[in-house]
């Protein structure tokens, strides 16, 4: 009984599913639809719910559905808007009590009931059921009489006269004759009441003759006695007759068609005993010979007279070589399953698709029979998977059939006019997507009605149908499923997303000016845009589209919009079709293996060694120029290091380990992908190609860790984790906005107290030494069998540049080693003129260190200073005294020191690094000029305006405090006219261009020594000219 | 043949762990096998040894050496993994030093466990909060786990290393 009741539960949601699609097309203007076929598919349906319902003693589903049958049976097409309204309000509390039967009978439902009754339409309905014989006897006049009264207080319907079976040779019928009609009147029903009150009678059966070919149906249902029991337990079986071709039965039993009819009794719908029990039907006719063709008409059933739109084969009892030649029965063609038992099968498949890729793997170099088998199986599996895919599959309808409804009401509530349409209902999507589906398009749907929408006398001042339109649609696209929202309401006004998307400060001017239409629409899916009240206002979409969106990605699909301004606009929503076994790249880092899904792809890079395209370092990450946009990377292999979320320290710990190690590993890939709509690069060892897996989800205790979303089994049988790019981008902590800044334009304040990094490393056995990695472009591994030696010159080729080696022994005061270890590193610095490369023995470590040098005895020879680095005395190396001493330059003579011989030329030196200071301090104190210093702009100027005037000033450019930019634009407000140098560690033509529009007259990248020298010396000489 | 319910023996499967014999009741042990490729999940506590394909299954992996506080595991060939039914937890298993015998153990052999009157084995263990009983066997002490606690322990070490 229960399993009953759960399956009129789904039969009857889709029915009232059809009722309101009926009803709400029945509002339509006349003429654009077929308004009876309407009213016809709306009875049918209330007709099997009222059917089932009265089987199952469900008395309330019962009632309310009759009461809607009697006001839907008078409802003419093309009637009153009250009828469909309180029809609709009727359908709505017949699904509250369809939604829990058992309860049913605790919800009221009389105020629903008498609005029915008496309600909507002009005329009210009386049933009349009388038996005519008892009448004749009773009633003053005659019978016609009768008839022309009743005649003359409304119009009858569906009037038909019900009489025993008979034989009517023995005359005609004795028995009760019974009339029954619906009369309907503008009489209120207790008039009629006291005539009919004797037969009042709410028996809702009705007769219909069946008629069945028993051979066929012996063969199908094993024997005939279940059939008839069970049929007469649903209906009451009036008269029977068997026929079967004359045939001498002397000889032999019947061998042809054994035909049998009977007419029944039951409140069941032909169509649910065709179901049940195989049978043709014919429409319910009078009884055999009752009155003959006149009462044909009147006898007609509304429930039976919708099966005259269909062509029905006439079954034509008397003459039964006229019956067709098979009486087929409706063949269900649909099943229902539990989802548990669907769930449960996908698993199974994946399964089998995991032996299937083992089995691939296992007998791949077998021959002949095996192999023939595996590619069986192989193939088969692979059908399977799909099938069973596709049998997860349900018609988006489904979801677009409760729109309209939507639609409607939300129309009225705000007093436009909108008609939505529905497109490619019958495009199939998987169950948990469609489920989940729901929210954003509803979301979607009510923001085209509430913003898209104008109002009609809006519309129609614009030039516009007063009636707004809104096309709902799917289609199936690659393995995709698009579905449109398209609207022809206002739009989205671009200038007003602009002016948003400044406001909130999420894009430059410039950057807006360059986005396309479709790329600005995007930033209202940005949280916090679309809440904004303006927008909302002038442009028409409202609240929450973030949430659309994010809603959408959680479907691994994609949300974008277009629209053009007072014409209307258009959303696109991009799913997959399943989600259960999805296409990843399967990717290695240190012999690991992952799934990398493809949803989160856009691109792989290939790093080559020999290609052009490396990884730099901006602020506080590392990135990769792709095609002019800088892409933050995040190396996989650091993230899985690492359990904790990413401190600072941990990224310069990274990017200290990754300067220096630039040579390790020759070939790296970068997958770009996408998470948030932010991009970045995951840094891979090795890609091994695409798959699809089938996902499991992470064991429950596992939850927490957060850069995977699942597992899955590979052909070999191990198991291998599914990456999510979401949690890597999270657990790397990435700030994207401060790197890409970082990196396009210098005007970061950099921190004061950043410290900077070094890189420690040995030589010979006593000392350990540092360079800042800024000066360091690469560090090669090598083994001293690569030293090719030229006399008392060594040289290793680097990237096939024969590289002059350098031992600290040979230039500086230091210890020497006493044979080469087997592994060394070179040290490939910056700013040099030659190619060269420091020789070290070992690689310490990088470090993050303030840069505060303490004197030490070697300075000047090599040596700028000495620090404390992990307890131990670290000595700072100079690299232009090196490369001097290595290549055997000209020791530096002081040069002349200008025209001006009676006093030696000042220059002002601004770093806020007392390393950079002393560096460059010392460079241009060895050409011979007085170096006056300054941590910082606003220092400078307290200096400038105390002391007597520079020859030239050498700035830094970020600083704290006050800056570069300011410190020169300063400078040039004051009206001084002092050349000014830019000394800066980053590089490019907007920061030049930049530096010589604040007033700058030289842009010179920092610890290029020589180059530095010749620019300070052509300033110089110019400012000499100026005066 | 009347048996007194109370006087049936309990059935334990046993394992040793650095030579000390462990068991787990007997009916929460789905299968032992000799299956140890797992795949490391990065970023999960230390004593999680990772995943583990068991016929198209995924199962946990948990060392039960270093959930117990002892050195972490080296597989040799005597290693196995002890899978636990549904019942116990989500599916998941621990990898054993070498598997034993299965042990009848009556009750009157069973004692609760108690960190001063076990204290060669409240020594040896750090976590003491996994044993369930100690079972008294004429030759040795089996030390009786509570398998349900299991991945509790491994979802705290979470928080306590986030």
């Amino acid at each position: 009984m229960i399993d009953r009741i759960e399956e009129f539960i789904i039969d009857a949601r889709e029915h009232l599913g059809i009722v309101e699609e009926s009803l709400l097309a029945l509002e339509k203007p006349s003429g654009s639809v077929d308004a009876s076929a309407c009213i016809d598919r709306c009875f049918r349906s209330i007709h099997s719910i009222k059917g089932d319902a009265g089987f199952l003693g469900l008395s309330h589903i019962h009632e309310l559905a009759h009461a809607m049958e009697s006001l839907l049976s008078g409802t003419h097409p093309g009637n009153s808007p009250r009828v469909i309204e309180l029809l609709l309000a009727a359908r709505d509390r017949l699904a509250v009590l369809i939604d829990d039967p058992g309860r049913g009978s605790l919800i009221e439902i009389s105020d629903i009931l008498a609005q029915l009754r008496t309600g909507g339409i002009e005329f009210h309905r009386t049933s009349i059921d009388v038996d005519l014989t008892e009448l004749q006897s009773s009633y003053p006049g005659s019978l016609v009489d009768f008839i022309r009264q009743t005649w003359a207080k409304g119009k009858i319907r569906h009037g038909q006269i019900q009489l025993d079976a008979c034989d009517l040779r023995m005359g005609l019928p004795t028995g009760a004759v019974r009339w029954t009609a619906a009369l309907e009147t503008s009489a209120g029903p207790d008039e009629f009441v006291p005539t009919f009150v004797a037969s009042a009678t709410s028996d809702s059966s009705q007769a219909i003759l069946l008629s069945a070919d028993l051979t066929a149906w012996s063969q199908t249902h094993r024997g005939l006695s279940g059939p008839f029991r069970e049929l007469a337990s649903v209906v009451r079986i009036r008269a029977g007759q068997i026929e079967f071709p004359a045939v001498d039965l002397r000889r032999s039993l019947p061998s042809g068609r054994v035909i049998w009819s009977g007419e029944c009794e039951t409140s069941l719908s032909p169509s649910e005993l065709t179901r049940r029990f195989g049978f043709a039907f014919d429409s319910p006719k009078p009884l055999q010979a009752a009155d003959g063709g006149n009462s044909y008409a009147a006898m007609e059933s509304p429930t039976t007279s919708s099966r005259q739109d269909r062509p029905q084969p006439a079954a034509d009892l008397t003459s039964p070589a006229a019956l067709p030649p098979i009486v087929t029965p409706d063949k269900p063609t649909t099943l229902r399953i539990q989802v548990e038992l669907l769930d449960r099968m996908m698993t199974l498949v994946g399964e089998l698709t995991l032996v299937r890729n083992q089995s691939l793997l296992a007998f791949a170099d077998e021959d002949g029979a095996q192999r023939a088998i595996i590619q069986r199986l192989n193939s088969v599996t692979s059908e399977l998977q799909d099938v069973t895919l596709r049998s997860r599959m349900q018609p988006v309808g489904i979801l677009f059939n409760k729109f309209p409804r939507m639609v409607r009401d939300l129309a009225r509530q705000l007093g436009k006019q909108v008609e939505i349409d529905l497109q490619g209902r019958e495009v199939e999507m998987d169950k948990t997507i469609l489920e989940q589906l729901g929210d954003p398009l509803m979301h979607l749907i009510r923001n085209s009605v509430d913003h898209g929408i104008e109002m009609p006398e809006e519309r129609i001042a614009k030039g516009k149908s007063g009636i707004g339109h809104i096309l709902l649609s799917a289609t199936h696209e690659d393995g995709q499923i698009q579905i449109h929202i398209r609207d022809d309401g206002r739009g989205i006004d671009s200038q007003a997303v602009k002016a948003k998307a400044l406001s909130l400060m999420l894009k430059s001017e410039a950057e807006l000016d360059r986005m396309s239409a479709r790329e600005l629409f995007s930033l209202i899916l940005l949280p916090g845009f679309s809440t904004a009240k303006k927008v909302t206002e002038v442009s028409g979409r409202g609240v929450g589209m973030d949430v659309v969106k994010t809603n959408i990605e959680q479907l691994e699909g994609t949300v974008s919009i277009d629209s053009t301004f007072g014409v209307g606009s258009e959303t696109v929503l991009r799913l997959p079709l399943t989600l259960a076994i999805i296409p990843c790249l399967i990717v290695t880092v240190d012999e690991e293996r992952f799934a990398v899904p493809q949803r989160d792809l856009e691109e792989v890079v290939c790093l080559h060694p020999q290609s052009t395209g490396r990884i730099e370092q901006a602020f506080d990450t590392e990135v990769y120029r792709l095609r002019e946009t800088l892409l933050p990377i995040v190396r996989l292999s650091e993230v899985l290091r690492r359990k904790r979320r990413f401190t600072p320290a941990d990224k310069s710990e990274i990017l200290a380990a990754h300067a220096a190690d630039q040579s390790a590993k020759p070939i790296e890939y970068i997958l770009v992908l996408r998470s948030s709509g932010r991009r970045f690069g995951l840094l891979v060892d090795e890609v091994r190609g695409t798959q699809e897996i089938v996902v499991k989800p992470m064991h429950p205790s596992m939850k927490r860790v957060g850069i995977f979303t699942g597992a899955t089994i590979m052909g070999d049988g191990r198991v291998a984790l599914i990456t999510d790019a979401e949690g890597i981008s999270e657990h790397a902590q990435q700030s994207f906005a401060a790197a890409i800044e970082a990196a396009t334009t210098a005007d970061g304040v950099r921190d004061a107290s950043q410290a900077h990094r070094v890189l420690l490393f040995e030589y010979g056995p006593d000392e350990q030494f540092a360079l800042p990695l800024v000066q360091i472009r690469r560090v090669e591994m090598i083994t001293p069998s690569r030293i090719e030696r030229v006399g008392d010159r060594e040289y290793v080729t680097v990237d096939g540049v024969s590289t002059r080696v350098l031992r600290l022994d040979h230039v500086i005061n230091a210890s020497s080693l006493k044979s080469d270890p087997p592994l060394m590193s070179l040290i490939l610095p910056k700013f040099v003129q030659q190619p060269m490369g420091i020789l070290v023995s070992r690689i310490v470590d990088t470090e993050s260190l303030a840069l505060d040098l303490q004197a030490h005895a070697d300075e000047g020879l090599g040596i700028l200073g000495s620090t404390t680095v992990r307890d131990r005395l670290t000595l700072f190396l100079e690299m232009h005294y090196l490369s001097e001493r290595l290549f055997g330059a000209v020791p530096v003579t002081p040069p002349e020191p200008g025209e001006s011989t009676d006093r030696r030329q000042r220059l002002l030196l601004i770093d806020d690094t007392a390393f950079f200071r002393e560096v460059i301090k010392r460079y241009l104190g060895a050409e011979g000029y007085e170096i006056v210093t300054a941590v910082q702009g606003q220092d400078a100027l307290n200096r400038l305006s105390a002391g007597p005037d520079f020859d030239l000033i050498v700035s830094d450019i970020e600083m704290p405090v006050m800056d570069g930019w300011k410190f020169a634009r300063e400078v040039r407000r004051r009206g001084i006219k002092t050349k000014m140098l830019a000394l800066t560690s980053l590089s490019g033509e907007q920061n030049e261009a930049k530096a010589m529009e604040c007033g700058f007259d030289g842009y010179e990248v920092k610890l290029d020594h020589d180059r530095l020298v010749r620019k300070v010396r052509n300033l110089l000489a110019a400012q000499e000219v100026m005066k | 043949m009347k048996e007194n319910v109370t006087e049936m023996p309990r059935l334990f499967c046993t394992f040793r762990l650095e030579g000390h014999l462990f068991g787990v009741d007997m009916l929460d042990v789905k299968e032992v096998t000799t299956e140890t490729r797992c795949t490391r999940i990065a970023h999960a506590p230390d004593e999680v040894l990772g995943l583990v394909n068991i016929r198209g299954h995924i199962y946990l992996t948990l060392d039960l050496r270093q959930l117990l506080g002892l050195s972490p595991a080296v597989v040799t060939d005597q290693t196995r993994l002890v899978l636990f039914k549904p019942v116990v937890g989500h599916p998941f298993g621990v990898l054993v030093d070498e598997i034993s015998e299965v042990h009848a153990v009556t009750p009157d052999q069973i004692e609760v466990f108690s960190a001063t009157e076990h204290s060669q084995v409240s020594s040896l263990l750090r976590r003491v909060d996994l044993i369930a009983a100690i079972g008294k066997l004429p030759e040795e002490l089996l030390v009786v786990l509570n398998p349900r606690r299991f991945l509790t322990i491994v979802e705290q070490n979470f928080t306590v290393s986030a």
